[in-house]
């Protein structure tokens, strides 16, 4: 795989030969990665560009190392810069847009007279923009017809957004600021390594931790379970797949050490007596048989917890949930477990505490809220609501029961490529999902076995390497736009220098295939014009957006949704940066207490797999690696896969450091250099799944789902483990 | 069969710990849609409670478990499901007529129930020595069990008043007991008649390091004590007395003593009973219409007297009565024992007993034995696989152990990881601010920006000088912040090591910042 040179060389392809586009001025945007979504400032430099920290709430100014080579990913030496299409001989050969676009419309429309709309299916991506994200969805109903279209923020967010939906009766990651979270006496961290996917977030931190209340629930010692290290609160380093036992197992804590907060309990939540009598059985010495985490340190975990509650007289506690806890058959129930607990403690919906999910993709947030969601429409309005589609549907020039209903969760929707009524045809955006997404190897033969595979990406991921028909678009420092942070604040991206002579933005490229396909002049063609668009079908809606505009966010105006558009004379609405302080978005205005029981991942430990397998990421690497392997400085840090072994694994096994070993779970093999390290436990492994082939974590990962938010089980799964290569010579 | 077949009437007897979730796993299947029977649900039980959750009351008298959040089930979703409950009620007799499908269950207050299916849950009554002096139907004040909840609130009260208590017997809920009003203050004697504590769970060596652990914490243990009478004054308790006539005074006393199967009901109806009710690993008695479940059962001889067989038993019950899974089976449950008392952990899971000296093929046991710091290790490994484990004093080691051998798990190849994990490896860790000459070169510093101590000295080498300086051209603290101290531990030391060096202007690194890094956030790294 080309990687592009250092950021002072001169790409190895002469393709693309990138103009000197030389900017009068700095411009301010933010990091292309991360939901923390950084601030920056790009300075062009050397016919280049170069970052710069830029004082924002989340980063104070600060940056990780992919953070700061960012723009290499602009410079990328197979940078994708012609539209490819597949030839007769099983090539891709560049094509004019005009044949390409052709392609894909003849396609589309030739396979829908076949077998009907839902024979095309789309898929999304968690880090577009707002405005691609509603063009995408509003493509898929309003053009396409199709009902089929989910996004591969289904596998970050679902669980959380469940459980938030269910609890609190709206989903905002974190429902209040993240500096707020500086001001906490304790943070309970249940499956987040923000230290190494958000670094900058741990300033945040600082407080907690010197008061020694930092508490991380993780099977691994991260570095972010390090940071509870020499006093700074403490580790709970769990058996895989039982984060929801601990919590029950604190909760159980809370309510028979009587540090409730019976007056918040009794005024703002309902359905505490179920779970009380629920979490009963969930004693610290139960909990501890299940989950490996000692009696004693739960207990005293609950007590930190609960002394930096309010009720108790600190200054605030909140509890924050990862995909540690979330990609898991019974995420939903993790995160609502965690959600009773910070409930028990009197924690969301007040001033300096609460519950929040720590989003992970750059957009996260704003990708789930405006239709790229099987179930959805945009504002965050449900697609089965007769309401939300007598509102959206006249925007769309289209009758409402002309809108299709609900469609297939991401997993099932490409499980049902190849099988009867099946999706024929996919067009995927921003994501790269054979290496992404669960058990991949069946993945890529789920996308083989497809009519037409459309994908639109900024380099030959390994999806597009796949496809019939590849468009290359534009990326972060070559568009205009907004993302949604995982604090719920809408924030601009600006384009620093132009794209590449033949990119386009997937706004013009939606908008000409809608043209081709009947629909002419339906779709927005620019992004502030798409904005206006979600502006109003967002309006009125649980996430709404109609009160924010480019101005006021180009005037440095901090909006967090919902952010209402007030009538002309009277002040715009400020925005929302902390909900929930009066009311929760429940009919009742109350939030609910959900009884939930643990129950073992859905691939357990057997004899012939007898070690549990977790999957993560590493600092350097974001997501399926398809930017990151592309930064020389990145891919020389981290250059390959891995496997973990704890040393008392590696000796039982016979593995050294550095040998290979083969690790195969019930859906696939993958080989990987071993590491050899205490900060794993001795019956886990632990791959980082930024990288496809032979070291695929996600070819091992299972797709059995949750049932309710369908978010499949990547973060534990049953392997065996072996040296692989040849014996090793016998020592004389 | 089809669902216009008459609902399955069941009747529990029993509604405790077994009896109350075997109620829950039924109406769990019902509503789950995985019953192909459909069940009408009674359940009788003796307390004039609700189910509630036993194994909390030693907390409760240890002041950590709130006595008003003990109940277990839901309420609402009984009265949902048309469960009919019955409380402070008692089973006198059941009736199984020879050759017929069905039986009766006469209850104490006239009632006659027919059933289809009756399941046995009577669990078991604590067992009370005979003491001259002690009339076991009315005791005087102070002298009580720890079974139901009442008995925890008579203790909780007494111990209010109470200056001296005695346990009588050092088992696992003898010394919760001891431990808790320990806790509560009082001046506490654990009665032992044994030779140790735990016998038969523990060895002497890990019983004398439980007994040394406890007298630390204030409770004072006497073993080989037989107790033979209590004292007593205008109807309180003064004191009991031991053979060999020693008088040990104490204004309560709590008889831990062990529990018995209640047994009484099935032998009346002629069921076959042991020790407890003797069931199959269908959980049925001698009779197919009756079933047994939790402490009242005999399974292989066995009767655990603990909760989580007792839940497997409810687990497959309901999994046979509602033919939600025809092919379950109960095969016994690995023995298990955790002391639940705070500062004291004990954990004993498994076959824990060979001794490390037996000349066994396959078998090979590793012990620990440390009395000065109060903890004791020992496990057990079979042909290569940990069967069984006995802690003292380790609570991480207690929770590891016991999932090695409730899962069977391969031991490792040097046994003594079992005891002590990662005892040995490269776990070097790096960040802090340790001494800056002894970091070796290879040490990544700033993790963030993987940048190693090497590169900050090759930056001072280049010109850069203090923490801003090496931060600009190396970027080291510019993400999260924590290795700010260990980079100003550097640049302290390079400023030391080369005090006359010039500070010429820093130069900035390919790709880094060239305006000077962002200051790290400021409470971001010193700690």
């Amino acid at each position: 795989m080309a990687v592009a040179g250092p950021a002072t060389a001169t790409p190895a392809t002469p393709a693309p030969a990138m103009p000197a586009p030389a900017p009068a001025a700095p411009t301010d945007t933010h990091c292309p990665y991360c939901a923390l979504q950084c601030a920056t400032t790009l300075i062009p430099d050397a016919g280049g560009l170069r970052v710069a920290g830029r004082d924002f709430p989340t980063n104070r100014g600060g940056l990780c190392q992919k953070g700061w080579t960012a723009p290499a990913v602009l410079r990328a030496a197979d940078r994708l810069t012609a539209p490819l299409l597949r030839g007769a001989d099983g090539e891709l050969h560049p094509a004019s847009w005009d044949d390409a676009l052709g392609t894909v419309a003849a396609g589309l429309a030739r396979l829908q007279r076949e077998a009907g709309a839902d024979a095309v299916a789309v898929f999304g991506g968690g880090g577009l923009t707002n405005e691609k994200a509603y063009a995408l969805g509003m493509f898929a109903r309003a053009v396409l017809r199709t009902s089929r279209i989910d996004y591969n923020g289904r596998f970050c967010m679902s669980s959380a957004a469940a459980a938030g939906n269910r609890a609190f009766g709206v989903d905002r990651g974190l429902p209040f600021p993240l500096a707020d979270v500086g001001g906490a006496d304790a943070v309970l961290l249940v499956g987040s390594n923000l230290a190494e996917t958000m670094p900058p977030a741990c300033a945040h931190l600082t407080r907690a931790r010197q008061r020694g209340g930092l508490i991380v629930i993780d099977p691994r010692r991260t570095a972010t379970a390090a940071l509870a290290e020499d006093d700074g609160g403490l580790h709970l380093q769990n058996v895989p797949g039982t984060d929801l036992a601990v919590v029950l197992g604190l909760l159980h804590v809370v309510v028979h050490e009587s540090l409730l907060d019976a007056a918040y309990v009794a005024a703002r939540t309902t359905g505490f007596d179920v779970v009380r009598a629920a979490v009963n059985t969930w004693w610290p010495e139960r909990a501890e048989a299940v989950t490996g985490v000692p009696a004693p340190v739960l207990r005293g975990a609950a007590r930190r917890l609960a002394a930096a509650a309010p009720a108790h007289g600190g200054c605030g506690a909140y509890v924050l949930t990862g995909r540690g806890a979330e990609q898991h058959t019974n995420g939903t129930d993790t995160v609502t477990a965690c959600i009773d607990l910070a409930l028990a403690l009197g924690l969301p919906g007040r001033a300096g505490s609460g519950y929040g999910c720590l989003t992970g993709q750059g957009n996260g947030q704003g990708g789930r809220e405006h239709g790229q969601k099987a179930d959805q429409l945009p504002g965050y309005r449900l697609i089965s609501d007769p309401a939300a589609r007598a509102h959206v549907a006249p925007l769309w020039r289209m009758a409402p029961e002309e809108l299709p209903g609900p469609g297939l969760s991401a997993v099932e929707l490409l499980a049902a490529i190849g099988t009867p009524g099946g999706p024929r045809a996919l067009l995927v955006h921003g994501s790269n999902l054979v290496v992404s997404a669960p058990r991949a190897l069946h993945v890529g033969e789920r996308l083989r076995a497809l009519d037409l595979l459309v994908v639109c990406d900024v380099v030959p991921s390994e999806t597009a390497l796949l496809a019939d028909v590849v468009l290359p678009v534009t990326q972060w420092a070559e568009e205009e736009g907004t993302l949604t942070t995982l604090e719920g604040r809408v924030v601009r991206r600006r384009r620093a220098v132009p794209a590449p002579p033949d990119v386009r933005d997937e706004l013009a490229v939606l908008a000409d295939l809608a043209d081709r396909l009947g629909r002419p002049g339906l779709m927005p063609r620019h992004p502030a014009e798409a904005f206006d668009q979600l502006r109003a079908a967002s309006a009125g809606g649980p996430a709404d957006y109609s009160g924010i505009t480019y101005a006021r966010l180009d005037a440095g105006e901090a909006l967090h949704w919902p952010c209402p558009a007030r009538p002309d004379g009277e002040r715009p609405h400020p925005g929302t940066p902390r909900l929930f302080l009066d009311r929760f978005a429940t009919t009742d205005g109350r939030a609910r207490f959900v009884a939930v029981d643990h129950r073992p991942p859905a691939d357990d430990l057997r004899p012939d797999a007898p070690v549990h397998l977790v999957t993560g990421r590493v600092l350097q690497h974001y997501q399926s690696g398809a930017q990151t392997r592309r930064v020389d400085e990145l891919a020389r840090a981290v250059p390959e896969p891995f496997v973990e072994l704890h040393p008392d694994l590696a000796e039982r096994l016979g593995v050294e450091p550095g040998d290979e070993v083969r690790v195969r779970s019930a859906r696939g093999t993958a080989v990987a250099v071993a590491r050899i390290t205490e900060t794993v436990r001795p019956d886990t492994v632990f791959m980082p799944f930024h990288w496809s082939g032979p070291g695929s974590a996600n070819a091992l990962t299972n797709d059995a789902l949750d049932p309710i938010s369908r978010m499949p089980e990547f973060k534990v799964c049953a392997v065996s483990v072996e040296r692989a290569g040849p014996d090793r010579e016998a020592v004389p | 069969m089809t669902p216009t077949t008459p609902a399955q009437r069941i009747v529990v007897v029993g509604f405790g710990m077994a009896g109350g979730r075997l109620v829950d796993e039924l109406l769990a299947r019902q509503s789950g849609g995985r019953a192909s029977r459909r069940c009408t649900v009674t359940v009788v039980g003796g307390e004039p409670y609700p189910a509630y959750n036993r194994v909390l009351l030693s907390d409760v008298v240890a002041g950590r478990a709130d006595v008003a959040a003990l109940a277990l089930g839901d309420p609402a979703g009984y009265a949902a499901h048309g469960v009919d409950v019955r409380l402070g009620t008692h089973a006198l007799a059941i009736e199984l007529p020879a050759g017929g499908e069905a039986g009766d269950v006469l209850l104490d207050d006239g009632t006659r129930l027919r059933f289809d299916r009756l399941v046995l849950a009577t669990g078991a009554a604590p067992v009370v020595p005979p003491l001259t002096g002690l009339d076991r139907d009315d005791p005087p004040a102070g002298v009580t069990t720890l079974r139901t909840v009442d008995d925890a609130r008579e203790i909780v009260a007494a111990a209010a008043n109470a200056r001296r208590a005695v346990v009588l017997g050092g088992g696992l809920l003898g010394l919760e007991a001891a431990r808790g009003l320990a806790r509560r203050g009082l001046d506490v004697e654990v009665l032992h008649a044994a030779g140790h504590l735990l016998a038969g769970t523990l060895d002497a060596a890990g019983a004398g390091v439980l007994a040394r652990a406890l007298r630390r914490l204030g409770v004072r243990v006497r073993t080989g004590a037989a107790t033979r009478a209590i004292t007593s004054s205008a109807g309180r308790l003064t004191g009991v007395v031991l053979d060999g006539d020693d008088h040990v005074p104490a204004d309560l006393l709590v008889i831990a003593c062990g529990v018995r199967p209640r047994t009484g009901l099935a032998e009346r109806a002629g069921l076959a009973v042991g020790r407890g009710v003797l069931v199959d690993d269908s959980l049925a008695s001698s009779d197919p219409r009756v079933l047994a479940v939790g402490d009242c059962a005999e399974h292989r001889g066995l009767t655990p007297g603990l909760v989580a067989p007792a839940w497997e038993q409810a687990r497959v019950a309901a999994d046979l009565l509602t033919g939600a899974r025809v092919a379950a089976r109960y095969l016994g449950h690995r023995p298990a024992v955790r002391l639940k008392a705070a500062d004291v952990e004990v954990a004993v899971v498994g076959d824990a007993a060979p001794d490390p000296w037996a000349d066994e093929p396959g078998l090979d046991v590793v012990q620990l034995l440390e009395p000065a710091h109060g903890r004791y290790l020992k496990a057990v490994v079979r042909d290569g696989t940990v069967v069984g484990a006995a802690v003292v004093g380790d609570a991480r080691a207690a929770a590891e152990l016991r999932l090695l051998v409730e899962r069977g798990a391969p031991a490792p190849s040097r046994r003594a990881c079992l005891l002590l994990p990662g005892t040995r490896g490269d776990g070097t860790t790096a960040g802090g601010a340790d001494d800056p000459t002894t970091i070796p070169d290879r040490a990544t510093i700033c993790r963030c920006n993987g940048v190693t101590k090497g590169a900050l000295v090759r930056a001072w080498s280049s010109g850069a000088r203090g923490t801003a300086g090496l931060a600009a051209a190396t970027r080291a603290t510019t993400g999260c912040g924590t290795c700010t101290d260990a980079v100003a531990g550097i640049a302290g030391w390079l400023a030391a090591s080369d005090p006359d060096a010039a500070a010429p202007v820093p130069q900035p690194a390919a790709g880094s910042p060239a305006r000077p890094a962002p200051a790290p956030a400021p409470s971001g790294g010193s700690r």
